[in-house]
């Protein structure tokens, strides 16, 4: 029952699917629909472009802060990251099955500590903000 | 033909859907390309399972690059700027700008940027011609967000105009026959008016 809970350890290092991403254009990583496309919108960057910035070391930050149950294949967890680049925060959920990645989602984060976030709270707390 | 098979559960199920996806570029238009979607009902994986969109795709977006370059080039022609001369204030080799408007070679990714900033803002030619002088540079963005506000009458009254224009004049310490002119009539009434 235990891999049913929300976890705050990743399940897969990240400097293995950083590599996965560079190795070979990307061939193991598959990119979902949905995160191609908002790659595309947030960075202007096709599927191997962006792999190749993953590969890269692209990010300013990243930060994990989830791992959570696969909906659909039992034992498969999804590792979630915030990440950083220029003035952007966003979201990246990746997983793997099979020797094969997956990138779940990959977007521009809504409701997660933003630049002007972190500066309204450092404000609050030397209490210049209410 | 062999079945494919999904590269995450390995099931055979997967579907195949050709999409049309509309690749934008706000300075080079829009160009629509076929891609190929696989879908998973195993497993819910959805995408380019196996590859074959990246060259597509890719060959659009060099495609919409080169339209953009073209097109900032035009705008730029049509503002009054010779080619010869933006080649000359910004460094560029002659008839640079010219092979790229013909399409006799390539535009460079950063040169792509650089024509893409120049259409943002065309003042930029200026801070380069000034050498990049960074008084000058701040005295052009003055006159600029002026110019800007000058449209906008209901947030910029007469007095404030004047009020303005003295901020520029007192505000940026640059030798005046270097500084650009474009506001130095207005300046004067305010400092006349002062």
């Amino acid at each position: 029952m235990e891999e049913f809970f929300l976890s705050h350890r990743p399940k897969y290092d990240y400097e293995t699917f950083r590599k996965a991403c560079g190795k070979n254009k990307g061939k193991k990583v598959n990119v979902w629909e949905n995160a191609a496309e908002d790659a595309e919108r947030l960075f202007r960057k096709d599927e191997e472009a962006l792999l190749d910035f993953i590969y890269k070391k692209g990010f300013d930050s990243i930060t994990f802060f989830n791992s959570s149950p696969h909906r659909n294949i039992k034992g498969v967890f999804i590792d979630e990251y915030e990440f950083r680049t220029g003035g952007i925060t966003g979201y990246i959920a990746f997983f793997k099955v099979n020797e094969n990645w997956s990138i779940k989602s990959f977007h521009q984060s809504e409701t997660r500590f933003t630049l002007l976030g972190d500066e309204i709270k450092k404000l609050k707390e030397k209490k210049v903000l209410k | 033909m062999k079945k494919k098979s999904c590269p995450v559960c390995g099931s055979k199920e997967i579907s195949l859907k050709k999409k049309k996806k509309v690749i934008k570029d706000r300075l080079g238009g829009e160009e629509t390309v076929s891609v190929n979607i696989y879908s998973c009902p195993v497993c819910g994986t959805t995408g380019d399972l196996f590859k074959e969109n990246v060259q597509v795709i890719r060959k659009a977006y060099l495609s919409l690059n080169e339209k953009a370059a073209k097109n900032s080039i035009d705008f730029l022609i049509k503002q009054g700027h010779s080619l010869s001369f933006i080649e000359r204030v910004l460094g560029l080799s002659q008839r640079t700008l010219t092979k790229w408007k013909i399409g006799a070679t390539k535009p460079s990714a950063p040169g792509v940027t650089l024509l893409r900033f120049l259409e943002i803002f065309p003042k930029l030619l200026d801070v380069a011609e000034n050498n990049f002088d960074k008084d000058i540079a701040k005295m052009i963005l003055l006159e600029e967000v002026a110019n800007q506000a000058v449209e906008y009458d209901e947030i910029f009254t007469a007095a404030s105009k004047d009020e303005f224009f003295l901020y520029i004049k007192k505000s940026v310490k640059v030798n005046k026959n270097k500084s650009s002119n474009c506001f130095d009539n207005e300046i004067q009434l305010a400092i006349e008016a002062q």
